[in-house]
């Protein structure tokens, strides 16, 4: 394959060295242009991601290694760094560098004059770096680091206002959320190092060698074999992993707070592409993770809860980028429901591809949302609460175009990308259902899907034409200026509504993306079949949703405090008590410990602490004593050292 | 093999350090017939100079190139004998030619300029043929080389009274080292009946009691080279007395030619029972108390510099530890190299910032005198940064790999022996008790001060010392391969 390497190292090398070069920057001040190594670097990456995608690099064995470097020898333990090319991790990589690139040509106009406008470029290229190393890692503890890495960066953007407490709090918030969910990941790649290390695959392999893909899944089927039980914890640990990442109930509370970040990053991190890594992680495990139906049986439920909470949560909220966020959340819980479908025997791949259909699809039509709800925060002077603004459509009326088509693919009419794919992932959940011994339960989560795609269009319709249609409203604090984003803003964003409406079918219907991922090796056997009931009954279920929607978004709220209605939007509004929950339950518990132990801390540790500190310091100022300054002194000192060594030496030997 | 062959092969495969020394010869010839002084200007001289000096680097690194790879154990015989010890020293001395050069450019002493980098030069010639004998002459003959320079260049300005102070201390307990050295050399010819290296390192375990204090004696004399206690005296005065670059040749280049000469003494082919039984027990007590002496001592100082020797003699120490490993054949052949490498970066990065502080105008004599430092030089500080980050041993910097391999060498696999254990243990103890201090020195940078004048005067040698030093740091720890 001529060139692939070079291409390859380049995805992730070029967003590394526009990272490298807006760090440089922000120590010069805030420079102007310190988005152009950021968008240089993130289009070279992408023109890349797409070529091999264009080469066929995975080649005819549906794999190829892309050789790196050996990072370190210790003893047995080698650490390579290569990279594995295949074609599920090439769809995703596509999506991810072409997704950034575009926001960040976004985000050139958009954070215009921020403070910090190259440390946001810097932190962007970062998280675009460890993003493509995750997907093209070949090692599970390798794609653990840039695990991390993406999370870091994370952290690092939902608080790039850090100034706010609400964005540092925020950020904590993720931080923590997902610190929980990745200490079971830990646990879980390392038992599943020992577990391997326990087979005839991982004889004589170090522990680092042992977590690569092609280990973990050679091993895989001995393991279920053996040490069913074991294999079935590890795989718990490692979805418990996942579903932090991709904000999941019960780790769900994170991502709606992570709004505090600049738009774009919502758009980028927090709907298209961080997020998506949890998916990926169960998609790129799959082999391994089919082998334990009770898990993946969990990862439904799990996803079918979400999707159903978050509907409804979304469907009370009245800050714009909040509805979003939910509704992101909700959408993974569908490619969690999906992924789920493969405790059905021989049900996994096409499980695998409707999740990444889906991802593909939601990556396009939620930064496209979020990218309008940006323009729609720019123009209202950073206000986002749905109640204060209103029929936009005038001025704003590329953005209502552009807001338009994200709207109807997330609602899921036809035929947009969301249509689709939303309905391959029901397909799958239904297929799930014909299965004799769990059908039962996919049959359940085929409603609760029905019920959050209705629950869907009716949010997001509602949301757009509260935004865009009615009688127009400015608020204050827009100022006599409300316009139109610059052209810079809405070029990426055309180009995300294209394939917001062409993507899904495109590669639907056509098959392609089956075709492709199936071309994966240990994705073999997939065999689907699309009822046609499915979609009309879905595309039904849409449009009625939609016009609810636009039914409600007519109606003033209901004032009367104990009506059924404003209790249930009460209960909404507040999340349904969950973060309240946690709070009570959890976080209050461990800040009492917290107290205690600090306390222990600096009465009685540090007082001790202290005194060994001091020690060292007092010793050498005890032997600085020694050090006069005169040569005949050091002299009979050397002397003495070297007699005494002499007698130990010469009395001891026995020469 | 007849004698002139060896002659000629041994010409050719130490031609890197012969240029090296025809280089610093000529330099130093210069004098005589230029006139050097106020009037001149100043400015292209040391360039001039500079310039002269970084070629005959260049010359040497590429004659290094071009000789072609020795074979090796072809001439055991001869003075010199090639092996990957001697490429490895070789290597050590072209890192630290080139920055310790840089760092020279703008700080050698402006009446001199002939005379220090002649100096200079043939003190960089010396590493290689230390690192390249076969013979105790040799080995003499190398270690002479390195420190007469010494002497010179610490009292190069005649009238500076610390800088003459810090001469004639080194002088005179170099002089008290050599001769234990010249002694345990005797001692070791009077009982082998030879002088060559490796005929001598097959007699360790022929049991004669006076091998053993002649083996103590030798390894007492390069302890001086080192700095291991009970040598380490003369390093703070002198670090203290003398100017910044030379504190950071003082603090490399011995300190090589030092470990170089004990690897070609011990030799890394294992040691047999009886020979081990002393040398092992010497060098570990050795860094034992090394480590401790220099970190304690380094710990009470508020003086930059000397807290700078301190520091160095407790990398002795853990330099001793990769010796042992290397000797007992536990670690890697180039875990001593790879820490003298890393060392070589991080040390002589922190006196190149130190240099462009001083140069731009500000003081670094004491730790005090650095606060607030970020905000007055910043691209300086964060060059210190990064080197005490790896002085500390902290990950993203090459110390930490030097320090891992050394632990990592010391309780390999098949040493379950309890003081090797208690070793690394201490030498735990002992990195804590380092990064206080350097924890010190690192917040000092940071804190504001009143005074916040910044320091605005470049210079480009020093600059470009620093960065590639950080660079080297940082780019080391990820890729470690190439630290060799």
């Amino acid at each position: 394959m001529p060139n692939s390497d070079l291409f390859a190292w380049l995805v992730p090398i070029a967003p590394l060295a526009g990272c490298i070069a807006c760090v440089i920057l922000s120590f010069q001040g805030d420079r102007k242009f310190a988005h152009v190594p950021a968008i240089l670097s993130l289009v070279i990456s992408a023109v890349c991601a797409i070529a091999l995608l264009a080469m066929g690099a995975p080649g005819s064995e549906g794999v190829t290694y892309v050789q790196g470097y050996r990072y370190l020898q210790i003893g047995g333990v080698t650490l390579d760094i290569s990279l594995r090319l295949d074609s599920l991790c090439l769809t995703l990589l596509a999506v991810v560098t072409s997704i950034s690139a575009m926001i960040a040509i976004y985000s050139k106009d958009y954070m215009h004059g921020n403070r910090g406008y190259a440390r946001y470029f810097a932190v962007f290229c970062g998280f675009v770096f460890s993003m493509t190393m995750l997907v093209l890692s070949h090692n599970l503890l390798m794609l653990y680091a840039f695990w991390e890495g993406v999370g870091t960066c994370s952290y690092l953007l939902i608080g790039f206002w850090f100034q706010r407490p609400s964005a540092a709090k925020a950020a904590t918030k993720a931080f923590l959320v997902n610190r929980v969910a990745d200490t079971a990941f830990l646990l879980g790649i390392l038992l599943l190092s020992f577990a391997v290390g326990q087979t005839d695959v991982g004889q004589g392999v170090s522990w680092f060698a042992r977590l690569d893909f092609q280990n973990i899944f050679d091993s895989a089927p001995v393991i279920a074999e053996k040490q069913s039980a074991l294999l079935t914890c590890i795989c718990m640990l490692l979805m418990i992993g996942a579903i932090g990442k991709s904000a999941q109930f019960p780790f769900h509370v994170w991502l709606p707070d992570a709004m505090e970040g600049p738009t774009p990053v919502s758009a980028l991190i927090h709907a298209a592409t961080m997020v998506t890594a949890g998916v990926y992680l169960m998609a790129r495990l799959s082999p391994m993770m089919a082998l334990t139906p009770s898990v993946l049986t969990t990862v439904a439920w799990l996803g079918g809860i979400t999707s159903l909470i978050a509907a409804v949560m979304a469907l009370y909220q009245d800050d714009l980028k909040r509805v979003l966020a939910y509704s992101t959340v909700s959408q993974l819980g569908y490619l969690f429901m999906a992924l789920g479908a493969g405790a059905v025997k021989d049900l996994m791949t096409v499980a695998v591809v409707a999740a990444m259909f889906h991802l593909v699809t939601h990556a396009f039509f939620k930064a496209l949302l979020f990218l309008s709800a940006g323009n729609v925060m720019h123009a209202m002077g950073d206000v986002i609460d749905m109640r204060q603004f209103g029929g936009l459509k005038r001025v704003l009326p590329k953005t209502h175009l552009l807001f338009g088509i994200g709207a109807a693919a997330l609602a899921g009419l036809p035929p947009l990308s969301g249509f689709f794919s939303k309905d391959g992932v029901l397909g799958v959940i239904a297929d799930a259902s014909h299965d004799t011994m769990i059908g039962k339960q996919f049959m359940a989560l085929l409603a609760i899907g029905f019920i959050t795609a209705f629950l869907t269009a009716i949010y997001t319709s509602k949301a757009y034409f509260k935004t865009f249609h009615g009688t127009e409203k400015i608020p204050e604090a827009a100022g006599h200026h409300a316009h139109e984003a610059t052209g810079i803003m809405l070029a990426p964003m055309a180009v995300l509504a294209i394939g917001a409406i062409g993507v899904g079918i495109l590669l639907g219907p056509t098959h392609w993306i089956l075709d492709y991922i199936t071309q994966t090796p240990r994705m073999e056997h997939a065999e689907h079949h699309e009822p046609l009931w499915l979609l009309v009954l879905s595309a039904l279920i849409a449009a009625a949703g939609c016009f609810v929607g636009y039914v409600l978004s007519k109606r003033e709220p209901s004032t009367n405090p104990v009506s059924l209605a404003h209790r249930i939007a009460d209960f909404g509004r507040n999340r349904l008590y969950i973060d309240w929950l946690y709070g009570v339950a959890i976080v209050q518990p461990l800040e009492w410990c917290a107290n205690l132990l600090g306390w222990f801390d600096t009465n009685i540790i540090a007082g001790m602490t202290g005194w060994v500190a001091n020690l060292p310091r007092l010793i050498g100022m005890v032997g600085q004593r020694v050090q006069t300054g005169r040569i005949p002194a050091y002299s009979y000192l050397t002397a003495a050292g070297i007699a005494a060594v002499a007698i130990w030496i010469v009395t001891r030997t026995n020469w | 093999m007849d004698t002139l062959q060896v002659i000629k092969n041994s010409a050719a495969h130490l031609s890197p350090a012969i240029a090296l020394l025809i280089g610093g010869s000529l330099l130093m010839c210069a004098s005589i017939f230029f006139r050097t002084g106020v009037k001149r200007d100043i400015h292209s001289q040391r360039n001039l100079f500079a310039v002269l000096s970084m070629t005959t680097l260049v010359v040497a690194v590429l004659l290094s190139f071009y000789r072609g790879t020795p074979q090796l154990d072809k001439y055991d015989v001869g003075l010199f004998r090639f092996d990957s010890g001697a490429l490895a020293a070789e290597r050590l001395t072209f890192l630290g030619g080139f920055i310790l050069i840089l760092m020279s450019w703008s700080t050698a002493p402006a009446s001199r300029l002939s005379e220090y980098y002649g100096c200079l030069l043939v003190m960089l010639s010396a590493i290689p043929i230390v690192g390249a004998s076969n013979d105790l002459v040799s080995l003499f003959l190398g270690l002479e080389l390195l420190s007469i320079p010494t002497y010179v260049m610490l009292g190069i300005v005649k009238t500076d009274n610390t800088g003459a102070e810090a001469a004639l201390k080194y002088f005179m307990l170099s002089a008290f080292a050599s001769c234990f050295f010249l002694l345990g050399l005797s001692y070791l010819f009077g009982v082998v009946g030879s002088t060559n290296l490796l005929v001598i390192q097959g007699d360790y375990d022929n049991g004669k009691r006076l091998m053993a204090l002649a083996l103590l004696l030798v390894m007492c004399g390069l302890s001086f080279r080192i700095t291991a206690v009970p040598f380490h005296f003369y390093a703070p005065d002198v670090f203290d007395g003398t100017t910044v670059t030379l504190a950071g040749v003082m603090s490399y280049l011995p300190k090589v030619a030092g470990f170089v000469a004990l690897v070609r003494l011990i030799g890394t082919g294992g040691l047999g029972e009886s020979a081990s039984s002393v040398i092992i027990p010497v060098l570990l007590t050795c860094a034992a108390i090394t480590m401790c002496v220099g970190n304690l001592l380094a710990t009470a100082q508020n003086n930059l510099r000397r807290l700078l020797a301190y520091s160095s003699v407790a990398h002795t120490g853990y330099l001793l530890l990769a010796l042992v490993a290397l000797v007992r054949q536990d670690a890697d052949a180039n875990v001593l190299y790879s820490y003298l490498a890393a060392y070589a970066a991080m040390t002589l990065g922190m006196f190149a910032c130190l240099g462009e502080i001083e140069a731009a105008g500000g003081n670094s004599h004491l730790i005090g005198d650095l606060t607030g430092m970020f905000y007055r030089r910043p691209a300086a500080t964060i060059g210190l940064t990064v080197s005490l980050i790896s002085l500390i041993g902290l990950p993203l910097t090459a110390g930490f790999w030097a320090k891992f391999m050394v632990f990592a060498g010391i309780v390999a696999e098949n040493r379950p022996d309890s003081r090797s254990l208690f070793m690394a243990v201490l030498m735990a103890f002992n990195a804590v008790i380092a990064a206080g201090y350097y924890w010190r020195v690192l917040s000092t940078l940071f804190e504001k001060n009143a005074a916040k004048t910044p320091l605005r005067v470049f210079r480009p040698s020093l600059f470009f010392a620093y960065t590639i030093c950080t660079v080297l740091t940082i780019v080391w720890f990820f890729v470690p391969a190439i630290m060799r």
